[in-house]
């Protein structure tokens, strides 16, 4: 098996930049340190999956991310076997070769998998710290550095898609918000390569929507979305033209509210 | 033509109405000058206008070349026709001033194209104010067309046609709306303290002191805007930049004064604040320098009004806040009811640091470490602090789980929900549910009572002679819906799965041994069915309902039943009604654990007419209900004939907003509202409450039946 090589392509080779908003990285590293695996909460698009890339990188651990949907089994997770030149071959799921090479598993939006998933993590993410692989008998134990980090976001999920007590009281829970706006301005422009005047608007469009969710927004801009805005406005594309695209479209369908959006956008450039 | 052919013409039409003194010359020559298919045109009309009135045919002649000039031919025909109509009703006199007066018929005209109506563009100004932060507005018509606020309510003119392009109206309703936020963003009517002087006081002493009152404001609101405009160029360039478009060079003359400069320089500074415009006019109301004009997007100011809307609310929102703050302090001191935390209570001291680092950023502290504020705290906080600039130390300090703060007007709502019946927890087998206040913008507690009981059974052939009336209707629905069914099953010979096939690997292999290619198809795979969904019907069975309302509800909810059986869906069906929100009823004519049998049928036939509708708080018992079943979509489907209605003033727009905030509640639970109606008014406000795509309007009672199923099954495919 040559998981080890395999798993080289999961490190992460060049910082991810993130910038911190309180004390988060140093949480994140006494609970690895500690054994105890992880819950990210918040919005989307706040930096919750930039946050992991980042603390990979800084304690030198390959990320296997596993974005989580409703078709996602345990086996997708665990493994299973595949046919090969005739012969029936056990192929590791992420989860598994995360925990073999002792890297960090990251599950992103946990409560989109299908159920069955939950039970798979839970002898993981206690003091057992083992995932026991149902098809070959065998009985895989973490190595210490090994981490679970997963994330949900409690803002617009369901109920029924809300994380069971069961489940969430095995993690330390880490919660995210949007970073204030003069910080959030700092990473807009460090990501995108806007200047500061533009990331500056660029955050207060973002505070304006923020203004409108729960009256027909669903869920203010990102900041991811401003990213992408500012991207955009890199490229040259006019200001409005690109709050428009980046944010005002992206967040509704509703006519009224898609020309207050603009009109919100209109008022700053 | 030429003139003299022309001058003949008229004579023969309008010879009745020519004498020595006013001959047919003058119009002959002003018609030829046009071309040959408007003299045309003119003279045909002459003729046609001279069989009714001669006199009427001789000014259409008269004033036509400079018609046609203005309005073109279809648009002079439109005039003419108008003028006629004017002849037929009023007679001769206004009849001819209508011939006379083109220009104030073309201006007319024009403005059907540019002008813009409050109504069109409300929704999106409503929200446009409120993504730009501060306290929350409404925006409502003002019948005198005088923009201003209250600081709750924008008053905007019904309609502004100032330009003769629409995106410019459109622009001047936008900025006009901005700057009165404005004044309630940027502190026109904030007050140092609670018992400093309002504007009005203020405008008063000034009024006394350099004289008349009306110009004092007139001049106050001319410097407040100056400074109002300024803090839009440094904070919202955009809408600044809108602003601009108007100017003229009109402002232009009293600025080169040096004195109204000074001071005009001094009220665009980034710290100028409401005292710097006082300042200003009581400097500047003496000099008798002449005013620029008003700005265009300058609405009127009304301190009055304003005072006493925010005397009121400042009260209700200071109790709001201690409230919240006790609420809080419980919270950080763990479970109340606790005798060591109540004498620690006492000596915890809550207090208001502002915070430089974050734009209008306030921070609140316990005991000197920063506490994060609940919303509902951060907004209630920042909108006292918009009122005043400084909260007295006593203003934060926590009361206990006290009352519901009282409502800040006499409103109809209030006056006739006594709260002396208030309904008290635990007195039957009542459910209590929280209501929304649009005008308090958060929840009555425990507000509605609500009682669920079995609808009453009829037993009788009801069911039976429906699905024999609709028979081929209901072939065609089984037909349909069978299509949509869906199974979990286990797939095999999949080209990728959970396991492996294992008769199609044996079959695979001896293929490879048999020297043909092996395939790849060895895996089974689980397939779940899709349709993974609960819904829950809520039947309106209000008395505005009696009669064939009634029957087609009755006879949908049978044929849906039908349709629903074969897809398997679970579903649930409930109906409402009741009287006020100490009796409102719901009826459970097929529960999720219930079975469609004979029993749902009769509970079916057995639904009647009973009282009123008050929606709100069935949307939120039956979302509630909806959120413990498990499913991946969960849908209520909302069958009615009207608006929110009950007795006790749950109408209009309290009803509508309860409604939707219900509906809104709903949909952050993951459930998805829509509503089949029959109310062909529907689409006034169905949008707002529902959204636009979540809604239907069946036009036609009886055609009911027939859509329901439809609709469900498109609905949900």
């Amino acid at each position: 098996m040559n998981t080890e090589q395999h798993l080289e392509r999961y490190r992460i080779v060049g910082e991810p930049f993130y910038a911190p908003q309180g004390g988060e990285i140093e949480l994140f590293e006494a609970a690895w340190r500690n054994a105890i695996p992880v819950l990210l909460k918040g919005p989307t698009g706040c930096g919750k999956t930039r946050f992991v890339e980042h603390l990979a990188w800084r304690l030198k651990l390959p990320l296997v991310t596993v974005s989580c949907h409703d078709d996602l089994t345990a086996a997708d997770l665990v493994g299973r076997y595949l046919i090969i030149g005739g012969e029936t071959r056990w192929v590791d799921g992420p989860l598994s070769r995360a925990v073999r090479a002792g890297g960090i598993c990251y599950l992103d939006e946990i409560v989109e998998a299908r159920k069955d998933t939950t039970v798979v993590i839970h002898p993981l993410a206690d003091d057992r710290r083992a995932l026991p692989i149902e098809k070959t008998g065998e009985l895989l134990r973490a190595p210490p550095e090994f981490c679970l980090a997963i994330s949900y976001n409690p803002g617009y999920q369901s109920v029924l898609k809300d994380l069971k007590q069961s489940t969430r009281q095995r993690f330390v829970s880490i919660e995210f918000t949007y970073p204030p706006a003069d910080l959030e301005a700092d990473i807009v422009a460090k990501e995108s390569g806007l200047d500061a005047a533009n990331a500056a608007k660029l955050v207060k469009f973002a505070g304006m929507t923020r203004n409108l969710k729960g009256s027909g927004l669903e869920e203010g801009a990102s900041t991811r979305l401003l990213v992408h805005a500012a991207k955009l406005m890199v490229a040259g594309v006019a200001p409005r033209a690109a709050g428009r695209a980046a944010i005002a479209e992206t967040l509704t369908d509703d006519p009224d509210m898609l020309q207050a959006v603009n009109e919100l956008g209109a008022s700053l450039f | 033509m030429n003139p003299r052919d022309i001058e003949q013409a008229l004579d023969e039409h309008l010879g009745a109405v020519l004498s020595s003194r006013r001959t047919a010359e003058a119009p002959a020559r002003g018609l030829a000058a046009l071309s040959g298919k408007q003299v045309e045109f003119a003279l045909h009309w002459t003729e046609v206008i001279s069989k009714s009135n001669s006199e009427m045919a001789y000014q259409f002649v008269a004033h036509a070349p400079r018609a046609l000039a203005a309005l073109g031919v279809e648009g002079t025909r439109r005039w003419l026709l108008r003028a006629l109509e004017i002849y037929d009703r009023e007679g001769l006199y206004p009849g001819s001033a209508a011939f006379a007066d083109i220009d104030s018929f073309a201006r007319e005209r024009r403005l059907q194209h540019v002008a813009v109506e409050l109504s069109e563009v409300q929704a999106v100004l409503e929200r446009f104010i409120r993504g730009l932060a501060g306290r929350e507005l409404k925006i409502a018509t003002a019948a005198d067309g005088r923009a201003r606020t209250d600081t709750e309510t924008l008053f905007l003119p019904p309609r502004i046609h100032r330009f003769d392009r629409r995106e410019m109206n459109y622009r001047l309703y936008k900025t006009t709306a901005a700057l009165l936020w404005a004044q309630t963003r940027f502190g026109t009517f904030r007050r140092a303290a609670p018992d400093a002087p309002h504007l009005v006081e203020h405008i008063a002493a000034l009024g006394e002191q350099v004289g008349d009152h009306g110009r004092v404001l007139r001049l106050f609101n001319l410097l407040e805007t100056i400074r109002l405009t300024a803090c839009f160029e440094r904070e919202l360039p955009g809408l600044f930049r809108d602003m601009q478009s108007f100017e003229t060079a009109a402002a232009a003359t009293p600025a080169r004064d040096a004195t109204w400069r000074h001071f005009t320089v001094r009220l665009q500074a980034a710290d100028a604040t409401i005292a710097d415009t006082l300042a200003a006019t009581a400097s500047l109301y003496p000099l008798q320098l002449p005013w620029p004009a008003a700005f265009l997007y300058q609405g009127e100011l009304d301190p009055a009004a304003a005072q006493a809307v925010s005397d009121a609310r400042v009260d209700s929102e200071r109790a709001q806040l201690q409230r919240l703050l006790g609420e809080l302090l419980a919270a950080a001191q763990g479970a109340p009811g606790d005798g060591d935390a109540d004498d620690e209570a006492e000596q915890r001291r809550f207090h208001l640091r502002d915070d430089p680092g974050q734009d209008g950023g306030i921070e609140l502290q316990l005991d000197g470490e920063a506490v994060s504020l609940p919303p509902e705290a951060a907004a209630v906080l920042s909108s006292l602090l918009q009122d005043l600039q400084q909260l007295p130390e006593d203003w934060l300090t926590p009361a206990g789980d006290g009352e519901y703060p009282p409502g800040r007007s006499a409103e109809a709502t209030d006056a006739t929900v006594a709260p002396a019946d208030s309904p008290g927890p635990g007195q039957d087998d009542a459910i209590f549910y929280d209501e929304w206040d649009f005008r308090r913008r958060s929840y009555r507690k425990n507000w509605c009572a609500l009682r669920e009981s079995p609808a009453h059974p009829l037993h009788d052939d009801f069911a039976a002679l429906t699905v024999e009336k609709y028979r081929p209707l209901v072939a065609d629905i089984r037909r349909h819906f069978e299509a949509l069914r869906d199974h979990d099953k286990l797939l095999k010979a999949q080209s990728g799965g959970d396991d492996i096939d294992l008769d199609a690997l044996i079959t695979a292999r001896a293929d490879a041994r048999a020297g043909t290619e092996m395939t790849s198809r060895v895996f089974t795979r689980k397939h779940k069915a899709e349709r993974d969904l609960a819904v829950v019907f809520m039947v309106d069975v209000s008395g505005s309902t009696k009669g064939w309302i009634n029957q087609a509800e009755r006879e949908s909810l049978i044929l849906l039943c039908e349709a629903l059986e074969i897809l398997r869906d679970q579903y649930a069906i409930y109906a409402f009604s009741g009287m006020t929100r100490n009796r409102c009823e719901i009826y459970a004519v097929k529960t999720f654990a219930q079975a469609y049998d004979r029993d749902t049928r009769a509970r079916i036939s057995g639904l009647r007419p009973q009282d009123y509708t008050r929606m709100g708080v069935v949307i939120r018992h039956l979302s509630a209900q909806l959120g413990r079943v498990e499913a991946r979509t969960r849908i209520l489907i909302t069958l009615s004939d009207g608006k929110p209605d009950d007795y006790d003033g749950y109408r209009g727009d309290y009803g509508i907003e309860d409604t939707r905030q219900a509906l809104l509640e709903a949909r952050h639970a993951g459930i998805h509202p829509f509503c089949i109606t029959i109310d062909t008014a529907a689409g006034d406000y169905l949008p707002h409450m529902y959204g636009h795509a979540s809604y239907v309007v069946v036009d036609e009672v009886r055609k009911l039946p027939l859509k329901v199923a439809d609709i469900y099954r498109r609905l949900t495919s």
